[in-house]
Formats: structure tokens, C-alpha cells, sequence
């Protein structure tokens, strides 16, 4: 019986390591992994379902100054996140009525300045920096996202 | 320099512990920081090298879950009623949306609940691992336990990450059914996992649950007799270690369970070792669940649409996790709130059984009985 223990011990000295030498070597990510939000401008509309649904409130609608036109978002307001309390959930991807969110592999969000963490939507709106071999615009291997869900009716008064 | 009576400082309140106190017996608390003990501490009361009495002070982690859930909508509830056990988030956030199922009159597609099966099984060999990694290994002082397991927990992980985007805390079950269907590629590498991993379990029997120095440990250990755990009221794994057939999943089939068939691993003796080998049988039984049901998966839809409003009502759903039976009551106001949001789960029902333990054992054999428990502090406090 211990031998039997010592011997499966030594079997595996021989074995390879399950570790990885982290900022050198990176694991390789699925696609639909979700990591830092990237957003479509173009198609956002400001409705705000995203920060309705936030668990932790971190989505805010705020107006946007630059001179582009958005004909779908006639008040320019487009989502501000703040990473500080992002818990990467996705349901504002998922629930988003237009697809002008979306998942996207960069985890390494740490920043040395407190106030960095607060993403504008031209900063979420920039392409993903780790892409590798990841496919972005993941919705479902169908094209399909899983989530579908109906509006609230308001109370008639 | 006389002292001021006014000022003298009030007698402790009285707990188990400091009721009687003998002559003799020392007393000494256990965590909260001993890493050991977890976010829980345990006053006991030694004599020599036996402990006479334990009592557990639970609350360090306490977060207020159930209140919160009063002020968030029913999906954004998600990610933060499955926070209280990461290890075993899935069966968490299963529990909490079955009762909103019930209340919407939404039946889950037959794909949607074999998928929700699927990552719900790779989730309790995932708990499992992790327990014979700290609970079970680190407690008794095997580190090659603590390394396999958290080694082959990891090969899970990425499939479970394939499967829902995040690693452990994955908010995979909405209201209406899961959020991904099955990617391409992953029965194949669930397959190829699965053929792994039923090589690897002949190997952590031989190396640690059979081993000879782990069987000395834990033999007639912390021995709880059938009667007395059904009198307690304890359940999951430590309730079938004292031989009692009691599993939700054949009691009320929910997910695909029904259709599936497999075994309720029990074991008569009641002792430590005995739930050891209890959590061993039900990851063998995991892996004849996922094979069953990657084989059997219907096709079709995967998820029905589902208001983000629930009708008035109440409802409780029940899921057996890898700690036992957690259930959650939903009360609900016809809002996209709910009114509120009761957890009963398997960590505090099983932490009742520790003061009955610990009597008249040694010192040593502390860590081993609290490990045999798989006590999760977070999801005992809420």
C-alpha cells in the first residue's frame, strides 16, 4: 500500500509541469472569453439597458464632445465604464438590443492611477490589444446570442 | 491604587464554551486568522491533548446577500448570489433561478437544461478537486494532493472558461435558459478530458485515499452515526458518508437528471473517512453523468424568452451542490425586483454537525474532521 503510493510518486517526476511562466508565456483564450467591454459607436443608440442591468452599477450614460455626427444617437450619450468595479458578468453585452457591445480578450486592466480605471467610449470603443488568435464579434457558434428577453410594460396610470 | 467598581470591565457573555468552565482545561481559539480555519473561528476547550468541547463562531464574512438581492433587478441578482461560493457558482445561481422558471411559467428547452447539466457536473468535480486539494490535502499534510488537484481543476476550468467566457464566477443561467449553446470543438475536448481524468482517479486512490497514512488519520475519526445526522439535519456528502440515500437530483429530478441514470455513492461508517470517500465516488459518478450526457443531447433551442418582470408568487428551488441541498426562496411583488430572497444552504446546515464532533478527540484530529466537512465560510454567513 505505501508502496504503491511511493510508486505513482515517482512515476510523475518524470511528468511535465502544469504551471506556465506567466508574462512570458500566456494561456491561449477561448473565443466568447470575456474580458474589457468594446464598444461599437456606430450602433449604439444610448438607451442605457446596459446600465439597467449593471450588477454593480460601474455603467454610466454620459455625453459625448467630438465633431462625428451619430444618426441612431441624435444626444450622443454612449457608456462610460469604471473597471474599478467591473465584475465582467457580460449581461450589458448580452442585453444590449443593437449588438454595439461586445467581448474582447484583454484582462491585464491594471493601472497605477486610480482615475485611469474609468474607461470613456472612445476608449472602449479602440480595438482589442490581445488578440491573437481570438475571433472577435463572438455570438453564439449559431450567430445567435443565448439571451432573449422582453421589455418591462409600464404600469398604465 | 484601588480600582472603581463602576469601571470594572462586564463579565463575558456566556457561550458553550466559557458556561462551564472546569479546572484543567484550557481554552483556546481557532482562526479567524489560522488558515486553517478559514473566515470562521473555533473556541475550544482543551484538556491535555483532548478537545472537550468546540463551538464555531461564524459571521466574519458576512455580506448581506439576501438584502441586496432587494435592490437589484432579477438579473443583475446573477453575479452577486453566486459569489458566496465561487468554487460552486453554477449550482448557486441555479438554485436562484429555478424559482423564477416556476414563477414565469418558462420551461427550459430539453438542449438549454442538458447544457445547464453539463457545466453544473464539471462544476462538482471542479468543488470536489478543489476540496481534496485544501480541505483534504493541505489538512492532513499531503502537498501532492493539493498539487494534483488544483492541477486537474485547471484543465476544467478552461473548459468551463470555453463554455461561459469566465473561469469561476460565471453567471451562466438567466431566467429562460443558459446563454451559450456549445461551442464548436467542445464534446470533442470534454471527451478527451473525461478519458484523462478517469485515468488520473485510479492514481489519486492509489497516492492519497488509499494511502495508508491518510487511513490512519482518518478511520473512526469524527464518527457521525446515522441517526444522529438525520437528527442534526445534515446533508449532501457528509449525510451519505453516515449512509443515508438522500440526493436532490433523484428525489426531484431537475436540469436532465431525470433522464440520465447514475448511483448515490453512500457509505455506512460515518467517519471521516468514509465522507472522503464519498466525495471520491461522486466525481466517477460526474464523469458517467457528462458521458451520458454529451451523448444523449437533444438539439433545438436552447433558451425561451423570458419577461424581466416575475407575476406575484412564491417559489422555492431546490439543487443538490457538491456541499448538499441548497435551495432559494424567491418571494415575488409583480416588479423586476424581487421582494425577497431566502438562502438555505449546505455549509451552514453541515456546520452544526462540528461541535457534536469535536468531543473527546485529539487536538490533531481537528483539521481532519473540519475538512471532512467541506465547510465554505462565505456561503455558510451569506
Amino acid at each position: 500500500m505505501v508502496l504503491g503510493a511511493m510508486y505513482e510518486g515517482i512515476k510523475h517526476i518524470f511528468k511535465h509541469t502544469f504551471t506556465m511562466k506567466y508574462p512570458y508565456q500566456k494561456a491561449l483564450l477561448p473565443k466568447g472569453f470575456r474580458g474589457r467591454h468594446l464598444l461599437y459607436m456606430d450602433k449604439c443608440t444610448g438607451c442605457g439597458i446596459c446600465a439597467w442591468i449593471c450588477p454593480e452599477r460601474c455603467i454610466s450614460m454620459v455625453p459625448v464632445t467630438d465633431n462625428k455626427e451619430y444618426p441612431q444617437n441624435s444626444e450622443k450619450r454612449f457608456p462610460q465604464y469604471w473597471y474599478a468595479r467591473c465584475c465582467f458578468c457580460h449581461f450589458c453585452t448580452d442585453y444590449c438590443p443593437t449588438g454595439a457591445l461586445d467581448y474582447t480578450p484583454d484582462y491585464e486592466l491594471a493601472e497605477y492611477d486610480r482615475e485611469l480605471l474609468l474607461w470613456s467610449p472612445e476608449r472602449l470603443s479602440r480595438p482589442a490589444t490581445n488578440i491573437g488568435e481570438y475571433q472577435s464579434s463572438f455570438h453564439g457558434p449559431n450567430g445567435s446570442r443565448g439571451v432573449t428577453y422582453e421589455l418591462v410594460k409600464k404600469k398604465p396610470k | 491604587m484601588t480600582t472603581n467598581p463602576s469601571q470594572a470591565r462586564p463579565p463575558a457573555p456566556p457561550t458553550a464554551v466559557t458556561k462551564t468552565p472546569e479546572p484543567s482545561t484550557l481554552d483556546v481559539s481557532v482562526g479567524p486568522q489560522h488558515p486553517g480555519s478559514g473566515h470562521c473561528r473555533i473556541l475550544i476547550r482543551v484538556d491535555g491533548d483532548y478537545i472537550v468541547s468546540a463551538d464555531p463562531d461564524i459571521g466574519y464574512v458576512h455580506r448581506g446577500c439576501e438584502k441586496i438581492a432587494e435592490y437589484r433587478n432579477y438579473v443583475s441578482n446573477i453575479p452577486h448570489l453566486e459569489r458566496p461560493n465561487i468554487a460552486d457558482a453554477i449550482h448557486l445561481n441555479w438554485a436562484y433561478v429555478l424559482p423564477i422558471e416556476e414563477l414565469q411559467g418558462i420551461d427550459v428547452p430539453p438542449r438549454g437544461r442538458y447544457i445547464a447539466t453539463i457545466a453544473a457536473e464539471m462544476n462538482r468535480i471542479m468543488s470536489h478537486l478543489y476540496w481534496m486539494a485544501i480541505m483534504a490535502g493541505v489538512f492532513s499534510g499531503h502537498t501532492t494532493a493539493f498539487m494534483w488537484g488544483f492541477g486537474d481543476r485547471d484543465l476544467f476550468i478552461e473548459l468551463a472558461e470555453m463554455l461561459t467566457g469566465a473561469r469561476l464566477t460565471y453567471s451562466f443561467l438567466p431566467p429562460g435558459g443558459p446563454r451559450r449553446d456549445l461551442p464548436y470543438g467542445f464534446e470533442h475536448r470534454l471527451t478527451k478530458l473525461l478519458d484523462y481524468f478517469e485515468k488520473r482517479l485510479p492514481e489519486y486512490d492509489r497516492i492519497f485515499f488509499s494511502n495508508p497514512l491518510l487511513v490512519a488519520r482518518t478511520k473512526d475519526v469524527g464518527i457521525l452515526k446515522r441517526e444522529e445526522a438525520m437528527k442534526l439535519g445534515v446533508v449532501g456528502p457528509v449525510l451519505r458518508g453516515s449512509g443515508v440515500k438522500n440526493d436532490v437530483r433523484k428525489m426531484e429530478p431537475y436540469g436532465a437528471f431525470a433522464d440520465l441514470d447514475f448511483e448515490i455513492p453512500t457509505f455506512e461508517e460515518g467517519d471521516s473517512y468514509s465522507r472522503f470517500r464519498v466525495r471520491f465516488e461522486e466525481m466517477k459518478q460526474s464523469v458517467s453523468i457528462l458521458r451520458q450526457a454529451l451523448q444523449n443531447i437533444p438539439k433545438g433551442p436552447i433558451a425561451r424568452k423570458a419577461p424581466l418582470a416575475v407575476p406575484e408568487g412564491e417559489a422555492t428551488g431546490r439543487v443538490e451542490s457538491s456541499r448538499g441541498e441548497i435551495a432559494y426562496m424567491v418571494m415575488s411583488d409583480n416588479s423586476d425586483k424581487p421582494y425577497r430572497v431566502k438562502i438555505m444552504n449546505g455549509s451552514f446546515r453541515n456546520l452544526i454537525a462540528l461541535p457534536f464532533l469535536l468531543r473527546n478527540v485529539h487536538v490533531a484530529d481537528m483539521p481532519i474532521i473540519y475538512g471532512s466537512l467541506d465547510y465554505w465560510p462565505v456561503e455558510a454567513d451569506r
